[in-house]
């Protein structure tokens, strides 16, 4: 281990910032390895390194040497290892590089260990030591100092909107249907992930074609449209409390009823679980996620789809924060059951899928990208045992991930929003099934 | 008057208890986060359903991976819960009830079998082996020891001293090293339960929860 200082603020925060479920876990791991294959790392490298007991016995073990008794008198017993034993790169690689928070192995664990939860606490303490993977942080400090982790400026963004509104007219053949901005009193707050104003517009498209058809009331905010907060995966609480703090400032000022989220997991997560937390209060709104409107809508005869639109065979992937951390489970497969004429589960599947491998941060640390891609490989014949063209991700990120798997290993898939399935469904109100039934927004 | 090496033994067992109590407690004082998102799922239903469903054989998919090793360590804890029942229950019997002989020293000899298994794989297997320290194979060892010395008793029909010299060494282990598990292992499974179950993950009836609470 490095400099002195690193020393006394890992010690400080071991004795004044340890909660309360971290020392019960870390005091009920049997190290009996039974979570092992339960992680895509450990799957795809088969090393002892990726087995999820063993990355987080680094906080573990400096748990036990200053807070266990053995620990303190003979540290090697337990295997007890002081700040000084600690090697931070190693520290780093393992909660951030080889480790993606999809909590797999926490509903596998013999015991019941929330690991995702344990690396999430280790990487507090790689916050406090400036030792966050550079791109990381840098998407968080775009976020914090740009109001959005792509720093998209409000002229930009209101330009995109303006055409987009212009193509969604064109497509519903409706000049009323609009992308309303900053509409105070609406029942919807709309958020986005970045990337799709600046890489995948027609996503945004989509679902304003699933609001106008099912007649909401609803907006886009041109400032706080961020629904993604990466210092939930850098474990900087600071940041995550001043990222979700706007998008909840913004939901109150509009007097929305409903904040919904776009399709991204971690985003999801962050302002539906983490968010009334860090921020020490309920909201005075509901946070869902958009395919909780979709279903809605579609349970309740606002929108109708024609599954005769999506003929390739579709299968569907569960984000870990999305559906195993975020509780949406079924809601999807009950809008692609409707909107799909061929649609087949991956196996296994809800809470005990794979995790693509891009979850964690890790699609935005290059420093890993090569191990992500690797780690990726359960995810990848999970696909391809289902012989399915399409993969419905509702996760931008996980589609990124998934984009790339596509190409590594030849996969001939697409990876796709359900809001984009859903939209290419749609029986518009006119009466006819939308006219745009091949969106180039996601091709793999 | 007790004899002086059942009275050790209730010493060690008293040592024992207030050691978890002040563990306890000690988890109890460090800060905790108070949930305030609304729960999809019922807490409580997730608690259940730890303490049933997920103790299935085939309740996680670890367990069905690794059945041998589920059910071996299943066994191993319930004998040790049952070498735990005959201790407390020496003090009262004078001598072992013969209905208790055939029966008690089988169980006891399935968690002795089962947990030298589990020793032997801990030994031999690589990526368990990097799991593990000395304290792991010392606390298996003393499991083991104290189920051994349970069934020598068994068979001799009374309980001797070093029935409960043994005991007086798992005792004072019991807190110190890995196998105070077997208390915050309680605490963990139920925080595991209630936090999945308050997220509408885990289900009882296996209705995933679609709407807020
Ligand atoms: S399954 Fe749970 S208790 Fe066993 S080694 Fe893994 S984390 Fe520890
Ligand atoms: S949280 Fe996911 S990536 Fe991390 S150790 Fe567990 S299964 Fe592996």
């Amino acid at each position: 281990m490095e400099a002195p200082a690193n020393h006394r603020l890992i010690l400080e925060h071991l004795k004044r910032k340890i909660p309360r479920r971290l020392a019960i876990l870390v005091n009920s791991c049997v190290h009996c390895g039974l979570c092992s294959d339960s992680c895509h790392y450990y799957l795809a490298e088969n090393k002892s390194r990726f087995i999820p007991a063993f990355r987080t016995d680094r906080l573990s073990s400096l748990f036990r040497r200053y807070h266990t008794w053995l620990g303190r008198l003979i540290p090697f017993w337990t295997g007890a290892r002081g700040v000084e034993e600690l090697s931070l790169k190693e520290f780093t690689d393992a909660v951030f590089g080889e480790c993606t928070m999809c909590g797999r192995c926490s509903i596998n664990c013999s015991v019941g260990l929330d690991i995702g939860f344990l690396i999430r606490e280790a990487r507090k303490i790689l916050v406090e030591l400036n030792q966050v993977p550079r791109s990381l942080q840098s998407t968080v400090d775009k976020a914090v100092t740009t109001g959005n982790n792509m720093a998209i400026k409000e002229e930009e963004l209101t330009g995109t909107i303006q055409w987009l509104e212009e193509e969604l007219q064109q497509e519903v053949g409706d000049p009323r249907a609009k992308i309303p901005l900053n509409k105070a009193g609406a029942r919807v707050l709309y958020t986005l992930n970045p990337r799709e104003p600046k890489f995948f517009p027609l996503s945004i498209i989509a679902i304003a074609k699933i609001f106008y058809a099912a007649g909401e009331n609803w907006t886009l905010s041109s400032t706080n449209f961020d629904a993604t907060n990466y210092a939930y995966y850098s474990g900087d609480d600071q940041a995550a409390r001043i990222i979700a703090r706007r998008l909840v400032d913004e939901a109150e000022k509009l007097g929305v009823n409903i904040l919904a989220v776009t399709e991204c997991g971690h985003a999801y997560r962050s302002i539906r679980w983490e968010s009334p937390n860090w921020l020490g209060k309920r909201f005075g709104f509901k946070v869902k996620s958009i395919l909780e409107l979709i279903a809605d809508y579609l349970s309740e005869g606002r929108i109708r789809v024609d599954p005769s639109a999506n003929s390739a065979p579709v299968t569907l992937h569960d984000p870990c924060n999305l559906v195993r951390y975020g509780g949406v489970v079924e809601v999807q497969r009950h809008i692609l059951r409707q909107a799909v004429s061929n649609f087949v589960e991956m196996h296994p599947n809800r809470e005990n899928n794979y995790c693509c491998g891009g979850g964690g941060g890790l699609l935005s640390m290059s420093e890993y990208a090569e191990l992500r891609l690797k780690a990726g490989k359960a995810k990848v014949e999970q696909i391809r045992q289902t012989g399915a063209k399409v993969v419905a991700a509702p996760c931008h990120n996980c589609i990124d991930q998934l984009m790339e798997l596509n190409k590594k290993y030849k996969l001939g898939i697409e990876a796709r929003t359900i809001g984009e399935i859903v939209a290419d469904a749609l029986i518009l109100p006119s009466g006819r099934v939308n006219p745009s039934t091949d969106s180039p927004s996601k091709k793999g | 008057m007790l004899p002086f090496s059942q009275a050790l033994s209730l010493g060690a067992l008293l040592f024992c208890f207030i050691a978890l109590l002040y563990m306890l407690l000690q988890v109890r004082h460090l800060p905790h986060q108070r949930n305030l998102a609304p729960p999809r799922g019922r807490g409580w239903e997730g608690v259940v359903y730890a303490y049933t469903k997920a103790l299935l054989p085939w309740g996680k998919e670890s367990s069905t991976r690794h059945l041998v090793s589920y059910l071996a360590g299943v066994v191993f804890h319930l004998s040790t819960f049952f070498a735990l029942f005959l201790f407390f229950f020496s003090f009262w019997l004078k001598s072992v009830p013969t209905s208790l002989k055939a029966g008690g020293s089988l169980a006891l000899w399935a968690g002795l079998l089962c947990g030298f298994g589990l020793l032997l794989k801990r030994i031999f297997t690589p990526y368990l082996r990097s799991l593990s320290y000395p304290d792991d194979y010392f606390s298996n060892a003393i499991v083991e020891a104290f189920l051994l010395v349970c069934w020598l008793s068994l068979r001799e029909g009374e309980f001797p001293p070093y029935f409960y010299f043994i005991a007086v060494i798992f005792f004072l282990y019991l807190p110190l090293g890995k196998l105070r598990h077997a208390l915050f292992c309680l605490y963990a499974r139920a925080v595991w339960g209630g936090f999945f179950g308050r997220r509408g993950v885990l289900s009882l009836w296996g209705v995933k929860r679609t709407e807020e609470r």
